[in-house]
């Protein structure tokens, strides 16, 4: 890979890489990659490049970040985090990416891995029927127009309300499940249409529904394990990866449209097209924020009846209730999303539009926005890995408020095309070959299963390598797949 | 000339194509079939059905962009897919008359070798170019 020349290293860990102002015309502030050396020279020039032209876009604070995990996106990178001033910056879809509020949720249960065994097979096959993955497949929840609205503007709360979920989920959800500032009028019929019938379904790409184990080797901090309810041997957990369906797709896909005219307008010139912005307090920006705000609370809701099902599944194949075996919510966080959030600038506290695109809130503790239940633990941050290789949970911390506006990485990134691994793949093969190995996976599509494979992935050991040194979140337990349903 | 090829190296996480074409009619039909070809295995689908789409525009690129854009509409609300395209694209004076008759069927999972789901079209590295022989389209989805 041809690497910045001009890419320096910041402080002793050599985890932080910066490229000055000067790699490239009109580049505002200086871009930061969160990486190990190992990861900075697997990772394609897509990322500098693009991460470079975020730093143009007006109205950026300190650095364009990217995380251990970036990799080749549309417009900024995958793994892309920028802070825009809320009056001379923008906002841009771009930045947040089509899946709007595609987030991670983690519960527990208090069963071990050989109890879920033998009913594991039976487990899986039941929620690959009650959750539907793949293309535009239809979920269960029969919605009005008027309660589509109503999601819309209550995400988790309106599934509380409906026996969806319990009231306990909210308080373990970014936001309480919910961002401020939907209105639903600014969001097109097209994407209301499309978004309708899929309340309760995956969708195909990279989103999974996993059962997992907790293996007593994995365990790195079992004081904050045993916080987020992670206590027993070979405890099982299950995991839930999807957005916000084809709703949230047709929101950005509107908007980016209608910026890609406003740009002239506002006289904003950019490196690329995909990159399309409008000020945040412009009509177009301040349209787009309340719908984007509409979608994410669909996510949150489409995650809750996800789980809701997950409940309902566990109950039916082991025979006793959700509560009795603690099918508790440890927490949602969404990975794609734009949120106001106050952090110092100079020295003082300032508003700031947060760009997240594959990338996570990492709270640390006694932050405000967190429940109690995690004021001493920080937030709970959940990173999904591959299929094959597993996911991680860690926390938040002080130094990720302090460094990269309270954010983190989401995953391990992939680093083989899609194409490249369908053609070197055979998704049957690997089925057959996961299942030997004690990894039982359905799926929608087998060549989906194949672009999938962990042979596709950055090592995810390597990526929280890189943000355990960097200080922006703490390991805690990591995550071993025994089931998956993949769209 | 082959109608579309697979980028192996760009857009990790995505799916990039270039389709190409005698004619514009003919550059459209090929972005629609590597755009359906992700979703579905063309060989599995029959023409059993009929949808139409008509659109007005005065940029060429931007026709193609929402030509493909509802494809995927089609996808999400009628779960509607086509293995072929009739594609008739007429310029007036100002605006390209764009009618396409879309030949498929609604998708099932009992009958189809399903692939990923489009979740929408980007306009990173969009373009349309001039070739030799005809017209190139450069296309990446969101997956």
């Amino acid at each position: 890979m041809v690497h910045p020349e001009s890419l320096k290293p910041i402080g002793q860990q050599n985890v932080i890489w910066e490229i000055p102002t000067s790699y490239k015309k009109g580049m505002l502030v200086p871009a930061r990659i969160y990486a190990t050396e190992k990861i900075l020279q697997g990772m394609d020039d897509g990322v500098f490049n693009q991460i470079t032209n975020v730093a143009c876009l007006p109205g950026i604070q300190q650095h364009a970040l990217c995380m251990a995990d970036g990799h080749w996106g549309y417009g900024f990178p995958i793994g892309g985090v920028a802070a825009f001033d809320l009056e001379e910056g923008i906002i841009s879809p771009g930045g947040i990416g089509f899946d709007i509020n595609c987030g991670m949720r983690l519960l527990t249960t208090n069963l071990s891995y050989k109890e879920v065994q033998p009913k594991l097979r039976q487990l899986v096959d039941h929620m690959f029927k009650t959750v539907p993955a793949g293309v535009g497949t239809k979920g269960f929840v029969k919605l009005s127009r008027q309660q589509f609205t109503d999601i819309m503007q209550e995400g988790t709360r309106w599934c509380v309300k409906e026996g969806y979920g319990w009231e306990d989920d909210l308080e373990r959800s970014e936001g309480q499940g919910k961002i401020e500032g939907a209105d639903p009028s600014k969001v097109s019929d097209k994407a209301i249409s499309r978004g309708l019938s899929q309340l309760g379904t995956l969708g195909s790409g990279n989103h999974y529904l996993e059962v997992q184990v907790v293996r007593a080797q994995n365990i790195f901090d079992a004081n904050i394990a045993k916080a987020f309810g992670i206590h027993t041997p070979d405890q099982v957990v299950v995991m839930i990866h999807c957005g916000s369906r084809g709703f949230g797709h047709q929101v950005a896909t509107d908007y980016l449209r209608m910026f890609d005219s406003a740009m002239k307008k506002y006289g904003i010139s950019i490196p690329d097209r995909e990159l399309s912005c409008a000020p945040f307090r412009s009509n177009e920006g301040q349209d787009y924020f309340k719908a984007m705000a509409c979608a994410a609370n669909m996510a949150f809701a489409n995650r809750q009846v996800i789980l809701h099902r997950v409940r309902e599944g566990f109950s039916k194949i082991f025979g006793r209730s959700a509560e009795d075996m603690e099918l508790n919510l440890i927490y949602d966080v969404a990975h794609n999303i734009a949120k106001i959030e106050e952090y110092k600038i100079g020295g003082k506290n300032k508003k700031l539009l947060v760009h997240r695109k594959g990338a996570t809130r990492a709270f640390g503790p006694g932050n405000k926005e967190l429940n109690p239940l995690y004021q001493r633990t920080g937030q709970p941050v959940i990173l999904g890995g591959s299929m094959e290789t597993g996911s991680y949970l860690l926390t938040g911390t002080k130094k990720a408020e302090e460094e990269t506006f309270g954010t983190t990485a989401h995953g391990s990134g992939r680093t083989m095309s899609r194409v490249k691994a369908k053609k070197s793949i055979r998704g049957d093969v690997l089925q057959k070959d996961m299942e030997k190995r004690g990894i039982y996976v359905r799926t929608a599509s087998m060549s989906g299963l194949a672009e999938e494979a962990g042979s596709a992935y950055k090592n995810i050991n390597d990526v929280v390598d890189a943000l355990e040194k960097a200080g922006i979140s703490k390991p805690v337990v990591q995550l071993k797949p025994v089931g998956n349903i993949k769209g | 000339m082959q109608p579309y090829t697979f980028l192996e190296d760009i857009a990790v996480a995505d799916v990039a194509f270039e389709a190409y074409g005698e004619d514009l009619a003919e550059l459209f039909a090929n972005c629609g079939l590597a755009t359906t070809a992700v979703m579905v295995d063309l060989k599995t689908l029959e023409e059993k059905k009929k949808r139409k789409i008509s659109l007005l525009g005065d940029d060429l690129e931007r026709l193609l962009f929402d030509f493909l854009c509802e494809l995927i509409y089609l996808k999400d609300t009628a779960s509607f897919l086509s293995k072929r395209f009739s594609v008739s694209l007429n310029k007036s004076v100002h605006k390209y008359n764009l009618r396409v008759e879309c030949f498929g069927d609604k998708f099932d999972y009992k009958k189809h070798a399903m692939g990923n789901d489009v979740k929408a079209v980007t306009m990173h590295l969009f373009k349309i170019e001039k070739i030799k022989k005809g017209y190139k389209a450069t296309v990446i989805l969101d997956i």
